[in-house]
């Protein structure tokens, strides 16, 4: 049951420390845990690469440069 | 030779400070309407209408949190009309009807490494896109482009007990899609037995990796 409370926390903390949820304090105290304990360093690591991992496949269109031509070209004919 | 008539000061900060976002606006419009030209129609609308509404913004404030309000916006009010999708609306609604205030804040991490990193773009890309439109902007909102439970609060109008709870749900479905995406593909996560096999090919070849 312990250690069901301690995933949890551990689970919970990770999320938060990523979603930039913690309080300066709290994000200092979560990350000398990751320094110190082999079972945060790990849960970290682990969420670091997950979310990475989705950042850098997801697909993205590429150059906006013609977008943004026509947003100006559009703003320029409404402000004539 | 005429001169160039100077540029405004709502000019320059739509140059300066909204014109950058344009390619974060574009990722996320492109993965609410799923193709690149109602992407660029619905970049293009938000801009204008930031343009017209550029009295209403506070120089140096959050411009992306803006401009990623007024894209929903247009999204929800305008697009969706447009091009009718009943059936989703009446799952969203149900959706936003079981958003609670649950603090229970979730990770990826029971997602095993090795199934993951075999994922390429597509079908990370196709996972998040079959997900219901109010999990996939907070994942695309809190994941992608990095907003605070705060701004995404902002973002949406709703409380950031509902962000929480939606990015815990559309966390875990996520996970479940990509997991069975893996299967699909010949990944099989057998948890407790410390072993990834590929395929029946790992049946007759050495592709079983060990953790």
């Amino acid at each position: 049951m312990k250690n069901i409370d301690k995933q949890e926390e551990l689970q919970k903390q990770v999320g938060m420390y990523f979603d930039q949820a913690l309080d300066p304090q709290s994000k200092d105290e979560f990350l000398q845990k990751v320094n110190s304990d082999p079972q945060y360093q790990q849960a970290f690591q682990h969420e670091q690469l997950m979310r990475d991992h989705i950042k850098k496949m997801i697909h993205r269109p590429g150059d906006p440069s013609q977008l943004i031509q026509a947003i100006k070209n559009q703003i320029g004919k409404e402000g004539a | 030779m005429p001169k160039k008539p100077a540029k405004s000061q709502n000019d320059n900060i739509f140059e300066k400070e909204l014109l950058p976002h344009v390619g974060a606006l574009q990722t996320f419009a492109y993965h609410l309407t799923y193709n690149q030209e109602d992407a660029d129609d619905l970049v293009q609308e938000t801009y204008l209408k930031a343009y017209r509404f550029i009295d209403k913004y506070e120089k140096g404030t959050n411009a992306k949190a803006w401009l990623f309000k007024i894209l929903k916006n247009a999204y929800i009010n305008e697009y969706r009309k447009k091009v009718k999708q009943p059936t989703k609306v009446d799952f969203e609604d149900i959706v936003a009807f079981h958003d609670t205030d649950d603090d229970r804040v979730s990770g990826y991490s029971d997602l095993r490494e090795e199934i993951f990193l075999h994922m390429m773009g597509d079908e990370v890309t196709s996972a998040i896109n079959s997900l219901p439109l109010d999990f996939r902007t907070v994942i695309l909102l809190c994941d992608i482009e990095g907003f605070t439970y705060e701004e995404i609060a902002a973002i949406i109008d709703v409380p950031i007990g509902t962000v929480r709870s939606r990015l815990f749900r559309a966390r875990n479905l996520l996970k479940e899609k990509l997991t069975k995406y893996a299967q699909q593909h010949g990944y099989t996560d057998f948890r407790g037995q410390k072993k990834l096999k590929r395929g029946d090919a790992a049946k007759t070849e050495d592709h079983t990796e060990e953790e």
